[in-house]
């Protein structure tokens, strides 16, 4: 009996630790090669110091498009104080769809106003590594690289929700 | 209405649960057709509509079904004209969103029509 409430003390714990570190994870480095809207492929790496907000999403997604106005009035509030907000533009069906076209995806940004670097994860490799699974996500990145919040779906100015992130942003810039 | 059975196998990670969109034959404006029905709740996107990947690599793609007023969603079932040939079989892929949620999903489904009853009426 002893030995069975150590086992369940020992995966209890374990479980606590698998959350903590959900919760808190080190942000995996992309190596997307395709970016609109920048010079040239952004890291992660060069990013430290910052906060980072990576919105994951697709031009045909129509909850995507609604929360972008959400994106562009949180970069005007807080470019200024460190805040990087990146586009990660992830298709949800194959090439024939057009989703994978630079082009297109290019016209997305000019049709929404987005000037904000967005990369082309078009094998899904960076939404892969982040775990992601559904469109939207938008993940909050602190300074020191660490994934600190994920918020799952539309949100819109002036809402509970965009007042949540709002928060956690001001936060993470004040840390 | 003429309908056929259709078997339905999810290469989704949820192998458990019922799928929430079906594909199933009948007949619309007077032709054979492929339909995608969907469970209530479950709102079908009209931008990425419904595409239906043939094995033979054919894709047939889903709609002329009315749509809301923001062009986001389908509103009836979409349908296309059936491809030529006996079989369907291939993989049918949808993007949808719950009506209590906020957020897109894609789908992906096995399907494979089985048989063509000639004198099957109603609905599966």
């Amino acid at each position: 009996m002893p030995r069975l409430a150590l086992l369940l003390s020992l995966l209890c714990g374990l479980q606590a630790t698998d959350l903590a570190a959900q919760s808190d994870r080190a942000a995996p480095a992309w190596s997307n090669a395709s970016w609109l809207n920048a010079a040239g492929p952004l890291r992660l790496d060069r990013l430290r110091g910052h906060v980072v907000l990576i919105n994951f999403w697709v031009y045909s997604c129509y909850n995507c498009t609604n929360t972008i106005p959400a994106l562009l009035e949180l970069e005007r509030r807080h470019a200024a104080s460190g805040l990087v907000t990146l586009g990660m533009h992830t298709p949800e069906f194959p090439p024939y769809s057009g989703e994978h076209d630079a082009a297109n995806v290019a016209r997305a940004l000019k049709r929404y106003g987005i000037a904000y670097p967005v990369a082309q994860d078009n094998d899904r490799r960076t939404w892969d590594r982040y775990g992601i699974r559904y469109w939207p996500t938008v993940v909050l990145i602190d300074k020191r690289g660490r994934i600190r919040h994920e918020e799952i779906g539309e949100f819109h100015p002036g809402d509970v929700r965009f007042a949540d992130v709002d928060r956690r942003i001001r936060d993470l810039l004040a840390e | 209405m003429r309908v056929v059975l259709v078997v339905l196998l999810s290469l989704s990670e949820s192998r458990q649960e019922p799928e929430p969109v079906h594909l199933v034959a009948a007949v619309r404006e007077g032709v054979p057709a492929l339909v995608v029905e969907a469970d209530d709740g479950v709102r079908l996107s009209a931008r990425a509509a419904p595409v239906l990947e043939l094995a033979d690599g054919r894709r047939v793609r889903f709609g002329h079904a009315p749509v809301t007023a923001d062009s986001a969603y389908f509103v009836g079932a979409p349908w296309a004209a059936r491809p030529a040939g006996a079989r369907v079989r291939g993989l049918l892929r949808v993007a949808f969103c719950l009506r209590a949620e906020r957020f897109c999903r894609a789908l992906v489904v096995r399907v494979e029509l089985q048989r063509e009853p000639s004198n099957v009426l109603g609905r599966r």
